[in-house]
């Protein structure tokens, strides 16, 4: 048996999910957390039961890839039971979706989650009284607790052996809206009687070219990079261009061109149509989906459809023939609308009305109880008191990340010290094994003791933040310093956590919406000194120069991580139209979801960073053992040399990708001494931790935005970084000499 | 008068939003349309967003949105 969780974003369809097959699905207080399907099996009264953990959406016009996908596999997927997950919380709101879903005409039972905050909330739902409004199973639930789940299962196989009968019914409109409706709904459905044989043009092939085009930033609007790939790739010029049948051929090869080429010169037309709408909502994710959603257009229902393109679904418009164009805007027409309403917002107005009759109807209201969660947002969310709040976690937070990281790594160093000691007794110093045994001995401690002690405690405390709900706000506080830098507040998280550690913070560039954002976001991140560089930049410029000097490195770091967002800005703007954010209620964290959702996050850095760490130092030690040191000096001393550093300085550069602070302990090897001030002057110790701090990510860094952004933006930015580190070192050398 | 110009800890009732379709499909869908009733809690500084509380939804609403949508005061 096959079920699907649908739902609201942040309505708990994940812990739901969790509780019934075991920790899979990451959670959190955060609207999208899940981006992806989650699949896994339950055994509920001896019935195995398929179940698949959709992304949140909002409603079934979809406003970005996730939400498109969970629509898709709603209406295309062989579900034998849909579970809609409601947040009781938020009940009129939420029951939209509930409509919209029951329009599908599939077996669907509901369930009423978070219960327990709707009491909070004095909220009092009658249950049966729901049900049988909708015309569909109502089971309450506390997910988080584990109550109700069962129950629910239990419905959901009831319908199933019912089979046919429990189908939904469907939400009346008033007459006067249902009448366009059925006209329309009627109209479609001779068409698909007709249009038998006609397949939609495959939109994949251009959804990529497109992109390509658009994050090869030569088009200057997502429309036009449409339009660019239509115009290079199929030879498409307006009117005097090809034949349709051979842009057709020329799209998808082999293919039969009877309607196709016509389909998909609709779609070209319809998507620019409606680019410009979508532009200012979406940005190219939106067009591109448009395009894409064309596609799905035969597989809902006519008069689901006929909904669709009621409320003018980019989607649902891209790709219409000129006789359904007519009959929907004679559909739009005989809509009964209010003065000055727009037709495409009867249906949704319609829709928001029957929510809060429904609402109206079951729901008694009391007085809330009121707890500490409703007197933090007076403080928290403050003009004033909200940014010394937040300096103040941000202060706590990495003090205590720090201290706890630094007292577990110099424990667990010593351990590897230790281990060294005893493999140089067990084999013969001087040999090559023990030189590749040392160096793997070596990137295995940098992984176990100078990388998770750090970041152990940095994810548990993201994860307790981020199930409270205080990421969201402190989105909301730094959105206008973010739009400065081209961002919004949402980005502030990935920057701020670039603090910590580069490797979280590109990985948590994934809540942004556009690739544009998350590599932004992710560069800015990646600029910032991580506690690695921290190290450096502490050890070397503020044990022999005094905290001054490290205060000043931080301000310059400071200046041109805001100049380098601001020229970002500048060459790749910023298309998205401003925040509009959900902002969750406060919720206690849970324990077990803490930490298990730290383990999650772990599990990517300790597969993809730390083979890297530990084959790399390998490779290193045999470089000393080989003594190529002097090569690799001598190949580098032009860079040395331009930045008027020792030769010797050179190999140590090569350790810093390896591990930021790396660079430091190899420094003081290579230079034969632990008075750095002795050799160095003033001007060669700040230029090489000015250097260090920004010239090349480090390698699990690396890897993470391989993973995330794509090689190729990875090789781009690596270069960016290092010509700036250049110019940077370059002009401090000058500088410094005045 | 805006959204945007409203005081803070006031209640006002949406009677437009002036804006394309994909800016009031957001709005409707985290449940907010024109002729609802909302609170505003708090704004942010130097032009930031403005929370606003829409039944037991709060949103945070950026600058330029929050300009486009006309409200009346209520008492």
């Amino acid at each position: 048996m096959k079920v699907a969780l649908a739902g609201q974003p942040n309505c708990g369809k994940s812990t739901l999910f969790n509780a019934l097959v075991g920790y899979r699905s990451l959670t959190s207080n955060f609207a999208g957390t899940t981006v992806s399907y989650t699949r896994g099996q339950a055994r509920i009264n001896g019935n195995i039961i398929d179940l698949c953990d959709l992304p949140g959406l909002y409603s079934l016009i979809p406003a970005n890839p996730a939400e498109t996908s969970s629509r898709d596999s709603l209406l295309e997927d062989a579900w034998d039971v849909i579970i809609n997950v409601v947040d009781a919380s938020q009940l009129a709101r939420s029951l939209e979706l509930t409509l919209e879903l029951s329009e599908l005409e599939r077996p669907m039972v509901v369930c009423l989650n978070m219960m327990d905050e709707a009491a909070r909330k004095g909220m009092t739902i009658d249950v049966p009284e729901l049900a049988s409004a909708l015309g569909l199973p109502v089971i309450e639930t506390i997910a988080s607790r584990g109550r109700g789940i069962v129950e629910t299962m239990r419905a959901a196989i009831g319908l199933v052996r019912k089979s046919g009968t429990g189908r939904s019914s469907r939400p009346v409109y008033p007459a006067e809206i249902e009448k366009p409706i059925e006209d329309l709904a009627r109209w479609l459905d001779r068409c698909k009687a007709q249009d038998h044989s006609r397949a939609p043009y495959e939109p994949a092939r251009l959804r990529i070219e497109s992109s390509a085009a658009w994050a090869r930033n030569d088009a200057t609007s997502p429309s036009t990079a449409i339009a660019e790939t239509f115009v290079e790739e199929i030879g498409l010029r307006g009117d005097g261009g090809l034949p349709a049948e051979e842009t057709w051929s020329r799209v998808s090869p082999g293919e039969p061109s009877t309607h196709h080429s016509s389909v998909v010169l609709r779609c070209f037309s319809g998507c620019c149509g409606t680019a410009a709408r979508q532009e200012a909502s979406s940005g190219p994710a939106g067009v591109l989906q448009g395009l894409a959603g064309s596609d799905r257009i035969h597989r809902a229902s006519a008069r689901v459809r006929a909904l669709w393109l009621l409320q003018s679904d980019p989607g649902q418009l891209a790709g219409m023939d000129d006789e359904t164009a007519e009959q929907v805007s004679e559909a739009l027409a005989a809509l009964p609308r209010r003065e000055g309403e727009p037709p495409e917002d009867v249906i949704p107005a319609a829709r928001h009305a029957a929510c809060l009759r429904l609402f109206e109807k079951t729901v008694r209201v009391n007085r809330p109880r009121t707890d500490w969660r409703d007197r933090l947002d007076g403080l928290v969310m403050d003009r004033l008191w909200g940014y010394v709040f937040l300096a103040a976690v941000f202060f706590t937070f990495f003090h205590v990340i720090f201290d706890a990281g630094q007292f577990a790594e110099t424990r667990i160093l010593a351990l590897f010290d230790r281990l060294t000691a005893l493999l140089a007794v067990e084999l013969n110093p001087h040999s090559l094994a023990f030189v590749v045994g040392k160096g793997g001995l070596l990137g295995v401690a940098g992984a176990v003791g100078s990388v998770l002690p750090y970041l152990v405690p940095f994810l548990i405390g993201l994860a307790v933040m981020e199930d409270l709900g205080y990421l969201a706000r402190i989105g909301y506080l730094m959105d206008s310093a973010m739009h400065r830098l081209g961002l919004h507040g949402t980005a502030t998280l990935p920057v701020i956590l670039g603090y910590g550690c580069s490797v979280p913070a590109v990985m948590a560039t994934r809540i942004l919406p556009s690739r544009r954002d998350r590599f932004v976001a992710g560069f800015l991140a990646i600029l910032v000194p991580c506690s690695a560089r921290m190290t450096v930049i502490m050890a070397l410029v503020g044990l022999y120069l005094g905290a001054n000097w490290a205060l000043a490195i931080y301000g310059i770091n400071f200046a041109v991580v805001a100049l380098a967002g601001v020229i970002l800005a500048r060459i790749w703007p910023e298309i998205s139209p401003g925040m509009l954010m959900e902002v969750p209620p406060y919720r206690r964290p849970n324990l077990r979801s803490v930490l298990l959702k730290t383990w999650f996050r772990l599990r990517e850095f300790v597969t993809v960073a730390t083979p890297l760490l530990i084959g790399g130092s390998i490779v290193l030690s045999a470089v000393d053992y080989f003594r190529l040191d002097r090569w690799i000096n001598a190949g580098l001393s032009p860079l040395t040399g331009l930045l008027g550093l020792p030769a010797a300085t050179g190999l140590t550069l090569i350790f810093g990708v390896l591990r930021k602070e790396l660079s430091l302990l190899m420094l003081m090897q290579a230079l034969g001494t632990t008075h750095v001030a002795a050799v160095m002057s003033t001007t060669q110790i700040v230029v090489f931790t000015l250097f260090v701090t920004f010239y090349l990510p480090c390698l699990a860094t690396a890897a993470m935005m391989g993973k995330e952004l794509g090689w190729k933006l990875t090789a781009a930015a690596s270069g960016a970084l290092l010509l700036l580190a250049i110019a940077i070192s370059v002009l401090a050398r000058f500088a410094l000499r005045l | 008068m805006t959204l945007y110009d409203a005081d803070e800890k006031t209640v006002a009732k949406l009677v437009a939003i002036r804006g394309g379709w994909g800016a009031k499909q957001r709005l409707r869908e985290m449940g907010v349309q024109v002729g609802d009733v909302v609170k505003i809690l708090n704004r942010a500084p130097f032009g930031g967003p403005l929370a606003i509380q829409s039944g037991e939804t709060v949103i945070a609403i950026g600058r330029h949105l929050a300009r486009r949508i006309q409200v009346e005061p209520k008492k």
